[in-house]
């Protein structure tokens, strides 16, 4: 479930599951920390519990809203900035309730801590929080565009449900989604190097704002699967599971290390070549993913040969575009995905610009 | 990656013109110091940068020059002379990379650089292939010095 984190109401149209938190009273959610009074016997003197002193923070005396916040104030090590956001919810919330359940059912552990920390940064930035994919949308100033990824990570693909099964079962990456101006034109790119801790970690995917407002939606779910592709390679990395993933990742998993001992241009234009060669054993799952998307959404005339020069032409330039297809294929690949990333109407693009 | 054309058996006249070159440009580094103006956590800041991150070695002599660079609230005097320096030489980056750039055919981009308030440090943004950063220098002996790199980025 992706949740607003601007706010707004409970989302009562979910299933029947319980999708928000409902603190009760011995949950240790009194801001005085749990201490103070008890309602659950142990009174030897046979004194009727009613003469028992109430607390003055006892729960009872805040709305569940306010006594959610609080528990959470008092569970995270918050800037003022970030208390700020928190105290700014609506008393009606859904994003509260997501947190405190998401704390709880990690056990308060530091990486669940960080992800709620990332995720009120997202809120603070107007972003959006999948808590069960853990994949943060920061696009909320583009809607339009924000659905389109969404759209594509929850296509059901190998390669999709792959990313969607490293990022939601593994409790210390996060996958974040944001958008600026990148002013060489490029139209996305991937931080080579997660941010937070070793305990939780993002790895961001960013978008250019020009190239979001111009673009087809194929081609904008085309370039969000490549930089997916980054994102993939980078956590295996991370996580020392590239070796096992496959033997092809010898050269690549070496080009990592030297890169991230010194990131100079050899070693960077290494690491660049070697991800863009692994990414030939992608080109058809993620063309099948672009595929599944393109029915999904009901876009006319595409096929799978369509998606799988979509793809390719967001390798255009690398060493492997060049060196696996024919002057005439790169001309080709070259030209469809040139139509879709310019929406130039002149050449009939097979999707839909936002703007 | 930019597909940067149309071109075959479609009108080259409208193919669009999108070569990577040198920059009269450095709003990717004017980002960045805003954004450390702005932020709340340096800490934080210099982490999603790639300076003080626990995934590479940190880079201690980034931090300190680009503390000096701020602490000289160079921001201002950076918007001031911003897109009025003259770029660098294309001889610089050849040195430097030991590459032989190409400006009819680019695959690069090299913005403006902007100095600090004493003109001994400069940042640039520099794009090569698939990958970009922010690169430091420091003047030594009249000849720019590479520090070291932050804000890495893959395309």
């Amino acid at each position: 479930m992706v949740v607003n984190t601007s706010g707004g109401g409970i989302d009562t149209s979910t299933n029947g599951n319980t999708d928000f938190y409902i603190p009760s009273v011995d949950d240790g959610l009194s801001p005085s920390g749990g201490g103070g009074s008890s309602t659950s016997g142990g009174n030897d003197n046979n004194t009727p519990d009613a003469v028992i002193s109430p607390d003055p923070f006892w729960p009872e005396n805040v709305s569940p809203s306010s006594s959610v916040k609080l528990s959470l104030l008092s569970d995270l090590q918050l800037t003022l900035q970030e208390e700020q956001y928190l105290e700014s919810l609506p008393e009606n919330s859904l994003i509260l309730y997501q947190m405190r359940a998401y704390l709880d059912q990690n056990n308060k552990s530091p990486e669940a801590k960080d992800f709620i920390k990332e995720a009120i940064s997202a809120g603070i930035e107007g972003g959006e929080v999948d808590f069960e994919d853990r994949i943060i949308y920061n696009l909320s100033d583009r809607p339009c565009q924000d659905a389109i990824i969404k759209s594509v990570v929850g296509v059901s693909s190998n390669f999709t449900n792959a990313i969607n099964g490293t990022f939601n079962t593994n409790d210390r990456v996060n996958l974040k989604f944001t958008s600026l101006d990148i002013p060489s034109g490029d139209p996305a790119r991937t931080a080579p190097f997660p941010q937070g801790s070793q305990a939780s970690y993002s790895i961001n995917i960013q978008f250019d704002n020009n190239y979001l407002d111009k673009a087809t939606n194929v081609s904008i779910a085309s370039n969000a699967l490549h930089e997916m592709v980054h994102a993939y390679l980078i956590n295996l990395y991370i996580t020392s599971q590239m070796s096992a993933q496959s033997d092809n990742y010898n050269d690549l998993l070496n080009a990592f290390i030297a890169y991230y001992d010194n990131q100079v241009q050899d070693t960077a234009t290494t690491l660049d070549n070697e991800i863009h060669n692994a990414m030939k054993d992608f080109i058809n799952k993620l063309a099948q993913s672009l595929n599944q998307y393109c029915i999904d959404n009901n876009i006319p005339n595409t096929d799978l040969a369509f998606c799988e020069k979509m793809i390719w032409s967001t390798m255009y330039g690398t060493d492997l575009f060049n060196q696996v297809l024919t002057p005439q294929q790169q001309i080709e690949y070259g030209n469809t995905g040139a139509i879709e990333q310019d929406n130039n109407q002149n050449y009939s693009p097979k999707g839909t610009a936002c703007n | 990656m930019l597909v940067s054309q149309i071109v075959g058996n479609y009108d080259s006249s409208i193919k669009s013109d999108t070569k990577l070159c040198f920059k009269n440009d450095n709003s990717e580094v004017l980002n960045i110091l805003k954004t450390f103006k702005t932020a709340q956590s340096k800490d934080s800041l210099y982490n999603s940068l790639g300076i003080d991150n626990p995934f590479i070695k940190k880079k201690p002599i980034v931090k300190e020059k680009l503390e000096l660079f701020l602490i000289e609230e160079n921001y201002q005097d950076a918007l001031k002379q911003a897109n009025k320096e003259s770029i660098w030489s294309k001889e610089h980056f050849d040195s430097e990379y030991k590459i032989n750039f190409s400006e009819e055919n680019c695959s690069f981009y090299i913005s403006n650089p902007i100095y600090s308030k004493d003109r001994n440090i400069a940042l640039v943004f520099v794009k090569i292939s698939n990958h970009s950063s922010i690169e430091l220098y420091e003047l030594n002996n009249d000849q720019w010095v590479f520090i070291g790199n932050f804000a890495n980025f893959l395309y």
